[in-house]
C-alpha cells in the first residue's frame, strides 16, 4: 500500500515537473516582443578603444554560423595565437537555409551566432531584418575608408549604415577558353581580346562570328542565366527606394542585351547549375563562363580538371561586375560584441588573417593597405595560375576589373529579383519569341505576386 | 477515457478508495501525452492562429491587423489561387492513378505462386528512398539538355529535337505526379496486400463454388471487402496530397544555389511551396504564411471529410 501512495505521488510530481517544464517553454517562447535589454552595456572591458592593446586580455566565447567548415578550422587556431582566451565555436549551416534557421533562432530567443554570414542570395533580406550591429560604432570602430571603394555599398544597409565586412572580394571578368579563342579568334593573349571585346555590340558580333566558323558547335555562353548575371550585375544602378522599386531601370536595359545575343544565337540552351551546364566546361562547347576568385577553384576546374593550361581571364565588356560574395556582421544584441569583433577583425581584415586567408585558401581581402603592404605577394604566382596558363589571376582581377567597379546598393527585394529571374529565363530560353516589353511586363507582375508591399515601375 | 469511466461506473463500487485510485491512474498516464501534444502540437496550432492575425517578420514588432491577411490571400493574392489549383491538379492526376495501380499490383502480386517477396520489395523500395535522391534522379531524366528520357525519344524518332519537360505547364505537373506515383505504388501495394490477406478464404472458396472466377471474384468480393482500406488510402492521400512540396521543391531546386521557386510560370508551385516561400525565400511574412498555413488547414479538413463521405460505406457515413 505504501509503495503504491509512494509510486503515486512519484508519478504525479513527474508529471507536473513535465507540465510546468513545458509551459516555462512556451512561455519563452511567447516572450519575444520583449528584447533583451542587456546588449549595449555586455564585455565592458574596453568600450572605446578600437583596438585592445593587449589581445590577451580579451576573452570570451564567440559563436559562428558557417557552411565552410575547413575555413573556419583553419583561421581559428591561427586566430587563438594571437587571442588565446577567445573561444570560437563554429556551427555548419547550410547557405541555402541560413536565413531560415537565423530568424527561427531569433524568434524563439533560442540559439543565435555572435558572427552571421549574409551570402549574395539573402544578404539585402538578411541587411533589412536590422540584426547586425553598425561596425563604425563602438565597440568596433570600423573605418570604411580601408576598403576598396566598390564594395561598400555590399556591406552597407539601406541607411547607408556599414553593418559587415566582406569575407572576401568577387570582382568578376570571363574565364575563357583559350584553345577555342586562339582556333577561331587568332589570339587568346587576354589583352587583344579584351581590346576584340571592349562593348557588348562588339560582343555579340564575334560571338556570331564565332558560330559561323564553327559551324554553331561552340557559342558564346552556355546559357541566357550566365549572360543575365553579368548583364545585371554590371548595371548597378539603386533600384530601390523605401518600398518603391524601379524595375525598368534595373532590368530593361540587361534584358534588351541579353534579348539581342539570344536572337543572335550565340547563347546555349543550359540553365545554370545543372549537370549539363557543369559538363559543358569540359567540352569546349562555350567560349565563356562568369568568374570571380572563387571561380578557378569551385567552379572551372572543378568541371574541367584535365584543363589545366587551356583556360584565361579577360574582363568583360565595358565594366567590371562583382559576382557572389559574403558579408560578414556581427549579431546586435550579441553579448560577445568585442570578442565576436576581434575575430572578424582578424579574419578578414588583419594583415596576418588575410595573408593566410589568401595563402590557404585563394580568399582576397578587402583592406586596401593589405595590397600596397603585401605587393610581392600578389606578383608571385598564385596557385591556380599554372591552370589558366600561367597568367597572373589576382594582378588581372586588382589591376584591369576592380578599378572601374561600382558596387550595388543591396536591398531586400534583390533575392525577389533574382527568383523572379530565375523562374523566368527557363521560358525566355524555350519561348525565344518572347520581346523585351512581354518579358519585363511579366517580370513586374511576377514580382508584384511575390513582393505585393511594393509599388513597381 | 469516457468507455473506461462508463466500464468502471457499471462495476459496483466496492470501496471509496479503490475507486479513486483507478480513476486517477488513467489520466495520469495519459497525461504526458496529453501535456506533449499541447505543447507541440495545440499550442502551435492555436499560436500560428493568433499569427496569422498580425504583421510579424519573426524579429521586428507583431502588429495586430485583425483578418486582413486572410482578405489579401483569398482575394488578392493571384499566386495562392494558383497554387491551390496546382496542389488539387496534381492531386487527380496521382491519386486515382496511384490507387488503381496499386490495386492492380496487389491483386496480381497477392496470386503470385513464386517471387512474391522479391516483388514485394523491389516495389516498396521507391518509398523507402530518400526524396532528395528522388528530386536528382527525375530532374536528370528529364533534363532538357542531357535527359535520358529526351535521348531516348530522339533516338527512336519519335522525336525531332528534346522536349523541354521541366519547363513546360504540363509537362511538369505530370512529371511531380509520377514523382509521387513511383514512390507511393509500393506503399499502397503494401497496404492492399494487408488487406487482402485479411479477406477470409471461404469467402473466395464459396464464389468458386458459385461459379464466379478472375475478374468477376475481384470486381464483386476483393474490391468491395478492401473498401475499409481504400478509404483509409484516400483519406490520407488526400492529406498528403494537399501538404505536396517534397517532390516539386526537390525537382526544380535540387542542384544548387540558385533554387527556382514554383517551376514555369508557377505551374508547380503547391500550397506548402508558397507558404515556404513567403516565410522564408522570398519573403519573411511569418504572419501571413501563418494564414496561408490555416488556411490549408481548413481545406485538409474539409477534404478529408468530403473524401471520406464519398468513399466510406454507407452505414459509416454518421
Amino acid at each position: 500500500m505504501n509503495n503504491r501512495k509512494l509510486g503515486k505521488w512519484v508519478g504525479g510530481f513527474t508529471s507536473f515537473a513535465l507540465l510546468a517544464g513545458l509551459l516555462a517553454a512556451c512561455g519563452g517562447n511567447g516572450n519575444e516582443a520583449s528584447p533583451s535589454a542587456s546588449s549595449p552595456a555586455a564585455g565592458g572591458a574596453s568600450p572605446s578603444a578600437s583596438a585592445p592593446a593587449d589581445p590577451t586580455q580579451l576573452s570570451g566565447t564567440v559563436k559562428v554560423w558557417d557552411w565552410d567548415e575547413t575555413f573556419q578550422n583553419g583561421m581559428i587556431p591561427e586566430f587563438n595565437k594571437k587571442y588565446p582566451n577567445i573561444k570560437v565555436e563554429v556551427t555548419v549551416v547550410n547557405p541555402n537555409d541560413y536565413l531560415q534557421k537565423l530568424q527561427s533562432g531569433i524568434a524563439s530567443g533560442s540559439d543565435v551566432p555572435d558572427v552571421i554570414l549574409g551570402e549574395e542570395a539573402y544578404r539585402g533580406k538578411l541587411f533589412d531584418l536590422d540584426v547586425l550591429d553598425n561596425l563604425e560604432g563602438a565597440p568596433y570602430n570600423f573605418d570604411r575608408s580601408g576598403v576598396l571603394d566598390y564594395t561598400i555599398p555590399f556591406i552597407s544597409n539601406s541607411r547607408g549604415e556599414v553593418v559587415a565586412v566582406d569575407q572576401a572580394i568577387t570582382p568578376a571578368g570571363f574565364a575563357y577558353r583559350r584553345d577555342l579563342a586562339k582556333q577561331y579568334w587568332g589570339t587568346d593573349d587576354p589583352a587583344e581580346l579584351a581590346k576584340l571585346l571592349s562593348n557588348w555590340d562588339d560582343f555579340i558580333a564575334k560571338g556570331v562570328e564565332l558560330k559561323d566558323k564553327s559551324d554553331g558547335k561552340v557559342l558564346m555562353f552556355p546559357g541566357l542565366g550566365d549572360a543575365f548575371l553579368v548583364l545585371r550585375n554590371q548595371n548597378t544602378v539603386s533600384y530601390v527606394n523605401g518600398s518603391e522599386v524601379d524595375l525598368t531601370a534595373k532590368l530593361q536595359q540587361p534584358i534588351e542585351t541579353l534579348f539581342k545575343m539570344r536572337d543572335a544565337g550565340i547563347l546555349g540552351k543550359n540553365e545554370l547549375w545543372t549537370p549539363a551546364w557543369s559538363a559543358s566546361m569540359a567540352k569546349g562547347e562555350f567560349m565563356f563562363y562568369p568568374m570571380a576568385p572563387w571561380g578557378p577553384k569551385w567552379h572551372i576546374s572543378a568541371n574541367d580538371p584535365e584543363g589545366s593550361g587551356r583556360w584565361g581571364l579577360v574582363k568583360a565588356p565595358e565594366v567590371g561586375f562583382a559576382r557572389g560574395g559574403t558579408a560578414v556582421g556581427i549579431y546586435k544584441d550579441s553579448k560577445a560584441k568585442e570578442a565576436a569583433w576581434a575575430f572578424v577583425q582578424f579574419a578578414y581584415q588583419s594583415e596576418e588573417g588575410s595573408l593566410y586567408n589568401f595563402q590557404t585558401f585563394g580568399n582576397m581581402t578587402s583592406n586596401k593597405e593589405f595590397y600596397e603592404k603585401q605587393k610581392a605577394l600578389f606578383e608571385a604566382p598564385g596557385a591556380y595560375d599554372e591552370f589558366f596558363g600561367g597568367q597572373n589571376l589576382s594582378q588581372y582581377f586588382l589591376q584591369e576589373i576592380i578599378p572601374d567597379m561600382k558596387g550595388q546598393p543591396q536591398s531586400k527585394y534583390d533575392s525577389v529579383v533574382d527568383g523572379v529571374f530565375n523562374a523566368l529565363y527557363p521560358l525566355w530560353t524555350k519561348d525565344a519569341s518572347t520581346t523585351v516589353d512581354a518579358a519585363l511586363e511579366k517580370f513586374k507582375t511576377e514580382f508584384k505576386n511575390k513582393a505585393s508591399d511594393a509599388t513597381v515601375k | 477515457m469516457n468507455v473506461n469511466a462508463e466500464r468502471y461506473d457499471a462495476i459496483p463500487a466496492a470501496s471509496r478508495k479503490r475507486r479513486w485510485g483507478p480513476r486517477m491512474w488513467p489520466y495520469l498516464f495519459a497525461l504526458p501525452f496529453v501535456l506533449t501534444y499541447a505543447a507541440f502540437q495545440l499550442y502551435p496550432i492555436l499560436y500560428s492562429f493568433v499569427l496569422s492575425l498580425h504583421d510579424w517578420n519573426g524579429i521586428g514588432a507583431k502588429t495586430y491587423i485583425g483578418f486582413k491577411n486572410y482578405v489579401q490571400l483569398w482575394t488578392n493574392d493571384p499566386l495562392f489561387i494558383k497554387s491551390l489549383w496546382n496542389t488539387l491538379l496534381m492531386m487527380l492526376m496521382f491519386i486515382p492513378l496511384t490507387l488503381i495501380l496499386g490495386l492492380t499490383l496487389a491483386y496480381w502480386t497477392f496470386q503470385l505462386t513464386r517471387g512474391k517477396r522479391f516483388f514485394q520489395t523491389i516495389n516498396v523500395l521507391p518509398y523507402i528512398t530518400t526524396p532528395v535522391a528522388i528530386g536528382f534522379i527525375f530532374s536528370y531524366m528529364f533534363d532538357w539538355q542531357t535527359g535520358l528520357v529526351n535521348l531516348l525519344l530522339t533516338k527512336f524518332g519519335i522525336l525531332e529535337e528534346g522536349f523541354y519537360w521541366l519547363q513546360d505547364p504540363w509537362g511538369s505537373r505530370a512529371i511531380i505526379a509520377l514523382m509521387v506515383i513511383w514512390r507511393n505504388l509500393g506503399y499502397f501495394m503494401i497496404i492492399f496486400m494487408a488487406g487482402m490477406t485479411v479477406i477470409p478464404q471461404d469467402v473466395y472458396e464459396a464464389a468458386k463454388v458459385d461459379g464466379s472466377t478472375g475478374l468477376h471474384t475481384f470486381l464483386r468480393i476483393t474490391m468491395p471487402l478492401l473498401r475499409n482500406i481504400t478509404v483509409f488510402l484516400v483519406v490520407t492521400s488526400m492529406i498528403g496530397g494537399l501538404q505536396l512540396f517534397d517532390e516539386p521543391k526537390l525537382l526544380y531546386g535540387g542542384w544548387s544555389g540558385s533554387a527556382q521557386v514554383g517551376g514555369p510560370d508557377n505551374t508547380a508551385l503547391t500550397m506548402i511551396w508558397k507558404f515556404v516561400d513567403e516565410s522564408f525565400i522570398s519573403n519573411t511574412r511569418f504572419g501571413y504564411a501563418s494564414a496561408i498555413a490555416y488556411s490549408l488547414f481548413l481545406l485538409i479538413v474539409l477534404f478529408s471529410v468530403i473524401s471520406y463521405r464519398l468513399t466510406a460505406p454507407k452505414e459509416d457515413k454518421r
